[in-house]
């Protein structure tokens, strides 16, 4: 009977456990019974309309992936909607392989932004475009809109609370703008029962245009139209296509590339009616400094020349050359080509290239092209270069060419991409920055939250003073990974923070209702309070300021001694072990082990026969276990739910090591076993110290801690006094709640649980966590009764949410009791950790 | 493994059916445990204790091999247990026939079996099973179903089970034996080997056939009109490049080594030069969209599905007759090349595509692809996928041996699994 109560919990574990993300890809028709809907890799239609049942190909214009969405059997996807928040994914403006949704995420996750949207109560749905380049803004803002209108309305997936909660939209660079316009198109075609668009925002979108130096532009159309050099065509059809096009202020058709910010392009056109429009606030983040003056910089951007030669005659040539022009007289670019069998190709331009430093976040472009093109001349003038002597087709055999770099040097890497006063979209004497002089010369001096009519948004953020990033001498790149080589840079990591602290706190201040004194997501009552300047960025809160912290790396190969189908997408695996020391998992990091990372893995285990079992981690060099190091034992716990085993990398290892390849291994006397997620936490660092120490275990009742409740909807009251002071809490809304307040972040890593002692029957609608955690085990129902009093005892690691933590610590600053639905009475005689 | 065998030959039965545009009886398997199929079970119906596991492995049991479907739990009462289920494929028409499926319990028990659908809901078919023994189940459709009938879901029920008695049930292979599918475009055949390959692999890839990527222009042609009237007396063949720019291609064709990047890199850099040095223009079709169209594709099936990109095509190329070349020779090269639209693939096991979308040949012919890894070789036919299974993450080989007419060439591409 034991094992088969196990057992069951076993199976309940195992349903909570997995997190499961779900992609639906969006099939657009201008008609919308044609609209189709499905799964990627099913392949069909899953829309109640005529498509419904149709087998379609796998490219929907807009893939959408919903990060572990509330689940309800009932709906046709298993899931319903539950305050949706949008993450745009920008253009991908490069020449290598398309973007996916998993490398969205991944990079979303860098930042921690889907686990800080959940703990906010928030669904992260990252939207990723099929065609970012060679699809118009117009119409992926139009896809985009159309599907707002299924989501907002359709039988496969419910969406309950849609006036309440409406869509919360941010993009990212081109995101910004598609999902600006989408937003707008969207919101003007919506009626009153739709779903709102709640709030729109953009971090380093260009809404009034992006720059490539100009001179990038004119070498491109040279090596691509006229030298024929492959990787210079794969550049050039990617600033040519309508997605990036319609961004850059340089004209990139043909002609002489002069800036084009005339009312007939989209941005300067159609999209300001967008941008105007007053429909649903805008916040607008620019990661461009804004000094007054622009940066500081080389004239020079690199020089290219390689030629070929047979007894001193020249034989080939290629030569590259971008500069900065500051007059319409300076060259900006001059290019080269010649071949012996074809006749040379020559383009010298000249003209004003200003915007090529504009002030600006930055992107490096000449050095991506130096490199493009440093490569391309090798390819065509290699170091052992050999031509054959051929007449009348027979053959002398082959002549060796002489080759040569005659200049080979890169000076100015960086250049502007999204100009400060672009992704500010501010206005200067009432027209756009960029068509002023303000886009150069506007100060920090500047009403960030407030701007009124000097930017088309409620709020518009640059890097100002107060920014980490401000003391740089050149803006940062445009939306730059924190990961570098396997480290955290902490700069741009506190950068990103702060660029999120300041949409996420507009956020709050939308989502307040002054009549209830709340917010209305109930889980911002935690964090934010209405009137915080959000300029302050000494009042970040942990989950902010944490996240991006641990960066977690998902293992390529991963298979199962006993089970062998499964790999590494298998979510959870479980099988039979026999009795004795067992390999069961072996693992390919596919580069060396980093030193001092983490190993991770979820392990539940379950037996009739005993009730012990030990885990060890090996890591050797070859798959077949040469060089093995055997990281320490551990004791796996024996409850059937699912517990982690973690183990340190030796930092003493540093980078002389060869291991790659971990092996799991389990020793017990026979065991069923399900083993999930096995990770590398490749960095773990705080920028926060860890925290001291919490002074009391009592956390209520204790005078120390203040009681907070969340809203009008719900009251406290304590009644008796020492060991009869009961807090009785009423709510009369599930958006209500309460915290206690511990005054600062305490850590709590002394302590394994939660002891919560209550009057029986009541508190069984009520959560208990700390701090972010949205636990599935903070309940208090199935208490234990003793003397006429329940209690429950709840284990800090299944309230506390380590990601959001200083080092991962279990540490945290309030204790939150929320209840789950509405009319909930939660009488508490006391809190206290043990 | 015969039995998992047998499902994919019923499959590929299936869909060699629908590409005939066949209106026979085809079967079609709904549940096989090689992923959960899409499987649900309707929660306001459902009277089983428990939620079923849809890819339970308890081990595998006589003529039953794990993952199937598992229900369990007991109750405080004597009662039926029913569940309404449902797959990825349903609803789905049928056209008489049966549905079958095999069934286990740990006690003896009275199962019983039902659909509805458009009709309504159909006779219910009930067979006492023996604890611990796997039964066949075959419930006939045709005698309520006739026409253009729609199942939307299967019941499933155990009957009169004892007080606190705890029962698990077992279910697998489920099948309906007359499929009515007429529907040409979704032309798909399932290799047989796919029971290795992960969850959400499992759907088949749709050809492309009449598809609406936005297009980017063709490459600027380089030659003038002179030179093309030059090389047009000395060579019938539509493309004439420079011997270095010949050399480029074959050292990417004839590689032992390449960077990942390289690897993907080399088809189009092969085609755009051949594109850009053209003597006229409708040769081929344009391949920067091709590339960019597998792209897209790998990437939507979040680069775990690839298509194969294919060259078949002769060109010419200059040749100096002296040596400050003074003058030019032509010499004539057949060109069969293939490509990877992406540097990386997410995860250990992989399909390829042998899509002929993807192919710019100026041959009426497909060429044959044989795709080895670890020196083992599958072929890949047009029309069809394979599974590659890595046996480590990192910079993989893949080899690719291609042949079309009497010309044969054997192709190291490399694929970065992470």
């Amino acid at each position: 009977m034991k094992f088969l109560t196990r057992i069951s919990l076993f199976l309940l574990t195992c349903a909570t456990i997995s997190l499961a993300d779900i992609d639906l890809y969006f099939k657009n028709s201008d008609d919308p019974s044609q609209e189709c809907v499905f799964k990627p890799f099913i392949n069909k239609c899953m829309v109640n309309n005529a498509t419904r049942g149709a087998t379609v190909n796998n490219n929907g214009e807009v893939r959408m992936r919903f990060i572990d969405p509330p689940r309800s059997s009932a709906a046709e996807f298993g899931f319903y909607l539950d305050k949706p928040f949008f993450i745009i994914d920008g253009i991908h403006l490069s020449t290598t392989e398309e973007r996916t949704l998993s490398k969205f995420q991944n990079e979303a996750d860098e930042f921690g932004m889907t686990q800080m949207l959940k703990a906010l109560g928030y669904t992260p749905v990252l939207v990723q475009f099929s065609e970012t380049v060679r699809q118009s803004l117009q119409n992926n803002s139009r896809f985009f809109a159309n599907a707002l209108k299924y989501l907002n309305s359709n039988n496969c997936i419910p969406f309950p609370n849609k006036i309440q909660d409406g869509f919360i939209v941010m993009g990212i660079s081109q995101g910004g703008i598609i999902g600006r316009y989408g937003s707008y198109l969207y919101s003007t075609e919506k009626d009153d029962r739709d779903a709102p668009i709640k709030f729109f925002a953009s971090l380093d979108s260009p809404h009034q245009g992006a720059v490539m130096p100009r001179g990038l532009i004119s070498t491109l159309d040279f090596w691509a139209n006229k030298a024929d050099e492959p990787a210079a065509t794969a550049f050039y059809d990617l600033i040519t296509g309508p997605g990036a096009q319609d961004l850059l202020i340089y004209d990139t058709g043909k002609g002489n590339h002069d800036p084009k910010t005339g009312s007939d392009r989209f941005l300067f056109g159609d999209y300001r009616k967008a941008a105007e429009y007053k429909g649903f606030p805008a916040v607008l983040i620019a990661q461009g400094q804004l000094k007054g003056e622009d940066p500081k910089h080389n004239s020079k951007y690199y020089e290219l020349n390689r030629e070929a030669s047979f007894h001193g005659k020249t034989v080939g040539r290629a030569e590259s050359n971008l500069s900065y022009s500051s007059s319409k007289t300076e060259k900006y670019s001059h290019n080269h080509k010649y071949e012996v069998t074809h006749n040379a190709v020559d383009q010298e331009v000249k003209g004003e290239s200003s915007y090529d430093f504009v002030q600006g976040s930055t992107y490096p472009f000449a050095k991506t092209l130096y490199e493009s093109l440093r490569t391309g001349f090798l390819s065509a003038i290699p170091d052992n270069m050999k031509q054959k002597i051929q007449p009348l087709g027979i053959s002398l055999g082959t002549v060796s060419l002489s080759t040569k770099w005659k200049n080979d040097s890169l000076y100015q890497p960086n250049s502007t991409f999204i100009p400060t006063v672009s992704a500010m979209d501010m206005k200067c004497n009432g027209n756009l920055g960029i068509l002023t002089d303000c886009a150069h010369s506007h100060n920090s001096n500047f009403p960030y939250e407030n701007p009124n009519n000097e930017s088309s948004g409620i709020a518009a953020y640059a890097v100002d003073p107060t920014h980490p990033r401000y003391s740089e001498p050149i803006s940062g790149r445009h939306i730059e990974s924190p990961m570098k080589q396997n480290e955290i840079d902490t700069i741009v990591l506190k950068g990103m923070q702060v660029d999120i602290w300041r949409i996420l706190c507009e956020l709050a201040k939308v989502d307040y209702n002054k009549s209830r004194d709340s917010f209305n997501n109930p889980a911002l009552n935690v964090f934010f309070s209405p009137n915080t300047k959000c300029m302050d960025i000494s009042k970040i809160p942990s989950i902010i300021k944490n996240s991006g912290m641990n960066q977690v790396k998902k293992f390529a190969y991963v298979r199962y001694d006993f089970i062998p189908k499964a790999t590494e997408v298998s979510d959870i695996v479980r099988f039979d072990i026999p009795a004795g020391w067992q390999k069961t998992v072996i693992i390919d990091n596919g580069e060396k082990i980093p030193a001092g990372s983490i190993f991770e893995v979820d392990v539940a285990a379950e037996n009739n026969r005993s009730n012990w079992m030990k885990a060890e981690l090996l890591m050797t060099a070859t798959r077949q276990g040469a060089m093995q190091l055997q990281l320490s034992e551990q004791n796996v716990n024996f409850n059937g739910d699912f517990h982690t085993l973690r183990w340190v990398i030796p930092p003493s290892l540093g980078t002389s090591h060869h291991y790659r390849w971990f092996r799991l291994v389990f020793n017990s006397e026979g065991t069923h076993v399900a083993v999930s997620h096995p990770r590398l936490i490749t960095s773990a660092i705080s920028i926060e110290k860890s925290p001291d120490t919490i002074k009391s275990p009592l956390i209520y009742p204790n005078s120390s801690y203040p009681l907070v409740p969340w809203n009008n909807s719900t009251t406290i009251q304590e009644k008796g006094t020492n060991d009869n002071q009961t807090m009785q809490i009423k709510t009369t809304s599930k958006v209500g709640g309460i915290h206690i307040n511990l005054g600062s972040t305490y850590s709590l890593e002394k302590f394994k649980e939660l002891k919560v002692v209550f009057e029986p029957g009541t508190c069984q609608k009520t959560m208990v966590y700390f701090d972010s955690k949205m636990p599935s085990e903070g309940n208090l129902v199935k208490y234990t009764l003793q003397n006429d009093i329940a209690y429950k005892i709840l284990p800090l690691e299944k309230i506390i949410d380590t990601n959001t933590t200083p080092n991962r610590t279990l540490s945290a600053s309030r204790l939150v009791l929320q209840p789950t639905d509405d009319n909930e009475s939660c009488f508490i005689r006391a809190i206290t950790l043990q | 493994m015969k039995n998992r065998i047998f499902n994919h030959l019923a499959w590929m039965v299936a869909f060699a059916a629908i590409y005939s545009h066949s209106q026979t009886c085809n079967s079609v398997i709904l549940y096989d445990g090689s992923s959960s199929n899409g499987a649900k079970i309707e929660s306001s119906s459902m009277t089983f204790p428990e939620y079923p596991e849809w890819t339970a492995n308890w081990g595998n049991f006589e003529n039953m091999k794990s993952p199937y479907i598992r229900f369990s739990g007991q109750k405080n009462t004597n009662s039926d247990w029913i569940a309404a289920i449902s797959f990825n494929q349903m609803p789905i028409n049928v056209n008489g026939g049966s549905l079958k499926m095999k069934a286990r319990a740990t006690q003896n028990a009275e199962i019983a079996l039902w659909v509805s659908g458009n009709f309504g809901t159909g006779p219910i078919y009930k067979k006492s099973i023996t604890a611990n023994q796997t039964s066949a189940l075959e419930l006939p459709i045709s005698k309520h179903a006739s026409g253009n009938t729609s199942i939307e879901k299967i019941w499933v029920s155990l009957l009169n089970v004892p007080t606190y008695q705890y029962t698990t049930l077992f279910i697998d292979d489920i099948e309906l034996t007359c499929v009515n599918q007429t529907n040409s475009s979704s032309i798909v055949n399932k290799d047989g080997s796919s029971t290795n390959i992960a969850e959400d692999l499992s759907g088949p890839y749709v050809f492309l056939e009449n598809v609406d990527f936005p297009k980017v222009k063709p490459s600027t042609q380089i030659y003038d009109i002179q030179e093309i009237q030059t090389f047009q007396q000395k060579t019938s063949n539509s493309f004439v490049l420079t011997e270095q720019q010949h050399q480029q291609i074959i050292e990417f064709q004839t590689a032992n080594t390449l960077t990942p990047s390289q690897s993907r890199e080399g088809w189009y850099n092969s085609l755009v030069i051949l594109e850009h040095r053209r003597l006229k223009d409708g040769i081929i079709e344009n391949p920067k969209n091709k590339f960019l169209d597998a792209g897209s594709i790998a990437a939507s099936y979040d680069m775990r599905k690839i298509p194969l990109l294919l060259a078949d095509l002769d060109y010419s190329y200059q040749v100096c007759a002296d040596t400050m070349c003074t003058s030019i020779n032509l010499e004539n090269q057949d060109l069969l090349l293939a490509g990877f639209p992406t540097s990386y693939v997410n995860g250990s096991r992989i399909q390829v595509v042998y899509d002929p979308y993807f192919v710019v040949s100026t041959r009426k012919q497909f060429p044959s692809i044989e795709i080895c890894v670890d020196q083992k070789c599958q072929s890949l036919k047009e029309h069809s996928e394979i599974n590659l299974e890595f046996e480590a993450a990192g910079v993989q080989k893949i080899t690719v041996k291609a042949k079309s007419g009497t010309k044969s060439t054997t192709q190291n591409l490399f694929l970065e699994v992470k």
